[in-house]
């Protein structure tokens, strides 16, 4: 073995006296200094951008403690429990989902008893509605609730350093919720129907990560988003208010080159608002908790651009000369989406020959 | 791509569907608790050799006295008097009767939807005068799948009725035996004498009621049809003056169906500041009304919207006294 190392020693010596006539180090033509890199592209390559979407499962639901639910055939009214019942007339309150009006006055009137006429066929009798329905929400515990649906857009920015991440975005979604359901619906409580098919809303937030885990191409992140939620125009009253709102999710990566990145992500959302119901000096506190299921990309600023030389098929990182300013330049031999300085066959994983494109050529090398 | 890859995808895939669509509820399967019932009055039927056919309407019915030369009831004549004990399907007694013709007779009308259980309704149809019945009622015809403790009726209970149908009278004839006790107690009170009981004596209305001016109210200022009017009442019944049954305030316009007949009747006549007394004949109050059973289940039925909050407080073919005030 020492032998053959020896061997090949006197060999390069030979090779290169008889080609320079002197023995010499191998040179390169430029330094390391002399290579230019864009320093902005260097601090760039600190941040990702992501963009995801998917699909948000939220879970409606609010309480009646505190008043008295009001239900006649054509009206959905709460009225203030102040310890006795809504007399002859009362204040009800409207659309208390997410604009709260009050009406003055409404009259309570039982017209299927003394002195109001009777009806025809009166046994089974569908008008056997009473004029109101008055239930009281803290006796029986009413609430309601209610699913709804949305196609979230996540836009975030972030920086990395080491395996920490932070940075800030914007959600809008597109929400729709049908109808909350109440508990009492067996005792002939309607469903509540919104005053909106549906409802853009909005949140910026501040995002704080970790990647804990890798695993081959796979990298599991936990994030934090601290943020804003705005529910959009149907949302506009100013009694409502709402906190701080909070997302929790693991982003599942799928780093398909150094750059480029696709995304799943599960995240916990919890949101709520508070209502304060006219009338009553009272408020109703709303959950609305979302579970989103997205799915998007991410991507890294690269530090070094591709070549611009259409014809450099080079596939590692190397140096060029720029043909416009002659300087030093290192680029890069592959998109953003695949991997730089690949290992042999490591970007196709596929033969060439058995790419979709080629089955059918004779020859399509 | 690697297998391990492969695996872990498979796996993400399947717990996505499972949280998308694990949570949802699933829905109880509905029984046919019709084909129940009926299963169960013929299998009691059989058991017991009882000689019981069936209606078209569903009911079960045993003739326990016949009466072929009895009244026959018709559209006209089909307000019944009857006497009944009412029972679960082997369980307890919950209802029963006067068996005799007298003040506190049952009195229903037939065919107009006015009689819970419907079942009942439906089988007196059957019945001519004189006749005594047995019904099996399934639980569809009767309460559905209302329970209560007290009586002990359990949800989707089948009802065996025994009815004595006493009496067969038309609207004419009921009337006609109203206006006879109307009369009686008119002068058992001795209404239309002017210095005991003033203002005036008592006036018998175009429309059927008794009108009794009992003091006057500002001359000629009487109301025209659609105005509104402050009208405070008390009801009474004809048979217990004692104890109204139904009093306030009612806000209203005048003469546009409000109230019932018999009231706006009565306040036709009435000047603002007046009070009088109307006494109302059941046809311009609330007539059939609605019969149940067991009354004391009143409340319990309006809230199932079984029958009209009114029917709780008016029994059928009821004579109304009301003392009222224009203000």
């Amino acid at each position: 073995m020492i032998k053959l190392v020896l061997n090949r020693i006197v060999v390069f010596f030979l090779l290169t006296t008889s080609l320079f006539g002197v023995a010499t180090a191998q040179e390169y033509e430029y330094t390391e200094e002399e290579i230019y890199r864009s320093p902005i592209k260097k601090i760039l390559n600190q941040f990702s951008f992501t963009i995801t979407t998917g699909y948000g499962r939220t879970n409606y639901k609010h309480s009646l403690s505190g008043l008295y639910y009001a239900q006649s055939q054509t009206q959905q009214l709460l009225v203030n429990d102040d310890g006795t019942p809504p007399g002859r007339l009362f204040d009800g309150v409207s659309t208390w989902l997410n604009n709260p009006i009050l009406n003055p006055g409404i009259p309570n009137v039982d017209s299927l008893s003394v002195p109001f006429p009777p009806i025809n066929n009166p046994v089974l009798n569908p008008l056997l509605q009473q004029q109101f329905l008055i239930l009281k929400g803290d006796s029986l515990g009413m609430e309601y609730t209610g699913k709804g649906g949305g196609i979230p857009l996540f836009l975030s920015l972030r920086y990395n350093y080491k395996k920490f991440r932070i940075g800030f975005g914007f959600m809008f979604e597109r929400q729709s919720l049908k109808k909350l359901k109440s508990n009492y619906a067996d005792l002939g409580v309607r469903d509540y129907v919104p005053n909106f098919k549906s409802s853009l809303s909005t949140r910026y937030f501040l995002t704080l990560g970790y990647r804990f885990y890798d695993f081959w191409d796979y990298s599991f992140a936990g994030e934090v988003q601290i943020g804003k939620f705005n529910g959009g125009k149907n949302f506009k009253s100013p009694l409502i208010s709402r906190g701080t709102n909070l997302n929790f999710g693991i982003s599942i990566e799928k780093n398909l080159s150094e750059y480029f990145r696709v995304i799943f992500k599960p995240s916990y959302d919890l949101n709520n608002y508070n209502i304060e119901i006219p009338g009553t000096g009272k408020s109703i506190k709303y959950k609305q908790p979302t579970m989103f299921y997205q799915l998007g990309i991410s991507i890294t600023f690269p530090e070094i651009p591709r070549s611009p030389m259409k014809s450099d098929h080079v596939q590692l990182k190397h140096v060029i000369t720029d043909p416009e300013t002659g300087q030093y330049k290192e680029v890069r031999g592959q998109p953003i989406h695949k991997r730089q300085n690949p290992k042999v066959g490591e970007n196709h994983r596929k033969l060439f020959r058995a790419k979709r494109k080629n089955k059918k050529k004779l020859n399509p090398y | 791509m690697h297998n391990k890859e492969i695996l872990f995808l498979k796996y993400l895939f399947l717990s996505i569907l499972a949280l998308l669509y694990g949570c949802g509820s699933s829905e109880e399967p509905t029984v046919d608790q019709e084909l129940v019932d009926d299963k169960i009055i013929s299998d009691y039927i059989l058991a017991n050799n009882i000689t019981a056919e069936k209606d078209t309407s569903g009911i079960y019915f045993e003739v326990i006295v016949p009466n072929q030369i009895g009244k026959v009831q018709t559209m006209f004549d089909n307000i019944l008097t009857i006497h009944y004990t009412a029972k679960i399907l082997e369980g307890v007694g919950i209802d029963s009767t006067s068996a005799t013709i007298g003040p506190d007779s049952v009195k229903v009308k037939q065919g107009i939807g006015a009689i819970l259980p419907r079942g009942l309704d439906y089988g007196l149809a059957l019945m001519k005068k004189g006749e005594t019945f047995k019904f099996f009622i399934p639980s569809h015809l009767a309460f559905k799948d209302f329970s209560s403790s007290l009586p002990a009726i359990p949800a989707n209970s089948i009802l065996e009725i025994t009815v004595e149908l006493l009496e067969i009278e038309n609207d004419a004839e009921q009337l006609a035996g109203e206006i006879l006790q109307i009369e009686n107690y008119i002068t058992t009170r001795a209404l239309n004498d002017t210095i005991t009981n003033p203002l005036d004596s008592v006036v018998l209305l175009p429309s059927g009621e008794y009108y009794k001016r009992i003091s006057t109210g500002i001359q000629n200022d009487t109301l025209i049809a659609g105005e509104p009017l402050n009208l405070r009442y008390s009801g009474t019944f004809l048979n217990d003056p004692l104890n109204p049954f139904a009093s306030g305030v009612l806000d209203y316009n005048f003469s546009t169906g409000i109230v019932i007949q018999g009231i706006d009747s009565g306040v036709s006549k009435m000047e603002r500041l007046e009070r009088a007394l109307i006494i109302i004949p059941s046809q311009s109050g609330y007539k059939e009304s609605a019969f149940y059973f067991p009354r004391s289940l009143g409340s319990d039925f309006v809230n199932e919207l079984f029958i009209p909050n009114y029917a709780t407080e008016v029994p059928p073919f009821s004579v109304l006294v009301f003392d009222v005030t224009l203000q």
